[in-house]
């Protein structure tokens, strides 16, 4: 891909960004969202950051094979479980961190 | 933001550190991306461009083999496009918060308006009403969340090569989250629906372009929406 190429698409990209991310609020006062779609949209989130991490924790990098015995899955349950018990996230990083590299180690 | 009144400055302050919170998640992510984008074929320059511009690590990270592939321009930008479809989501989330506002404050807003943005936005206004706090705790989490994003990217772009990857440091970014999805899941229809989206997104996670997160959240949606009903329901009966 040419250097004038690789810049469209940088360009393009960023259109994207700045049309997905706006779409409502760039449509503005014209359209009104009913109380229950509103209702519906605070499920969205929790769901998404569902949707990245499970992934991650239960396929090995870039496969959809169901993996058990991997560090991302034991970190991750071990990370849930500091989150529960302080409440921090600083804790629940380390740990799960910590939990991760000793199992990889093992495995390796 | 110089008419601000002392209490929203300070509840811009507050914003900050709602987001700073997550300033780990948010930095060992960028750091990945960033190193992903001075790995690929991009040059420096490119690389430091898409990181300013684009500013959206799931699209740039999909399109980072396309363009390394050569792919016509049109693929890209319909990959970005369906990547970025849960944001039109979460724009509509935002909506009703910020419709009374001049066309490029709504420009500005929906462009800063990521992930952990929204996410966070909605968990500390979950209902609208009238509240001079939404545009400068807004403002404070996004503003946090770009400049540790760059910092975190353009480190990422330098420092490529430097960490072996085997020390798996995107994956502290995932735990981070991990602490910041549970207290959201603080009643029954919250937990059955998260957990509706994790079997989907487990499930569908062969589709390409992300599509498993847009499946998720529709599923989650509907998942939460019938508990809520039936939760009212039983209430109702007893």
């Amino acid at each position: 891909m040419s250097s004038f190429e690789v810049w469209a698409v940088i360009l393009g990209l960023t259109v994207i960004t700045f049309i997905t991310r706006g779409f409502f609020l760039l449509v503005g006062e014209r359209m009104e969202l009913s109380e229950t779609l509103q209702n519906a949209l605070r499920y969205a989130p929790a769901a998404a950051l569902v949707a990245i991490i499970g992934p991650e924790m239960f396929f090995a990098q870039g496969s959809s094979e169901l993996e058990i015995n991997s560090p991302y899955l034991w970190g991750g349950i071990c990370s849930i479980l500091a989150f529960w018990l302080s409440r921090s996230m600083l804790l629940t990083i380390i740990l799960g961190m910590v939990a991760f590299t000793a199992i990889r180690l093992v495995l390796a | 933001m110089l008419a601000w009144s002392a209490e929203q400055k300070k509840t811009m302050r507050d914003g900050s550190k709602t987001m700073s919170k997550a300033g780990f998640a948010i930095f060992t992510w960028a750091l990945v991306t960033g190193m992903a984008m001075a790995e690929s074929s991009l040059t420096t320059w490119q690389a430091i461009g898409m990181s300013f511009l684009v500013y959206a690590g799931s699209a740039q990270l999909a399109a980072l083999p396309l363009i390394a592939g050569d792919f016509p321009l049109w693929t890209i930008f319909v990959t970005a496009i369906i990547v970025n479809l849960r944001f039109i989501i979460f724009s509509a989330g935002i909506q009703p918060y910020f419709k009374n506002k001049a066309f490029w404050k709504r420009s500005v807003l929906g462009y800063l308006n990521g992930d952990l943005n929204f996410a966070l936005f909605m968990s500390r206004f979950p209902k609208y009403q009238k509240d001079p706090s939404h545009l400068p705790f807004f403002l404070g989490m996004s503003l946090t969340n770009w400049s540790i994003w760059q910092i975190g990217s353009l480190m990422g772009i330098f420092l490529a090569g430097a960490v072996p990857d085997t020390w798996g440091l995107g994956f502290a970014g995932t735990l981070a989250l991990i602490a910041i999805l549970l207290p959201m899941l603080d009643h029954l229809s919250a937990r059955l629906a998260a957990l509706s989206a994790l079997l989907v997104a487990l499930l569908a996670n062969d589709l390409p372009y992300k599509l498993s997160i847009v499946l998720a959240v529709v599923v989650a949606i509907l998942v939460g929406i019938m508990c809520d009903r039936f939760i009212k329901k039983e209430r109702g009966a007893t």
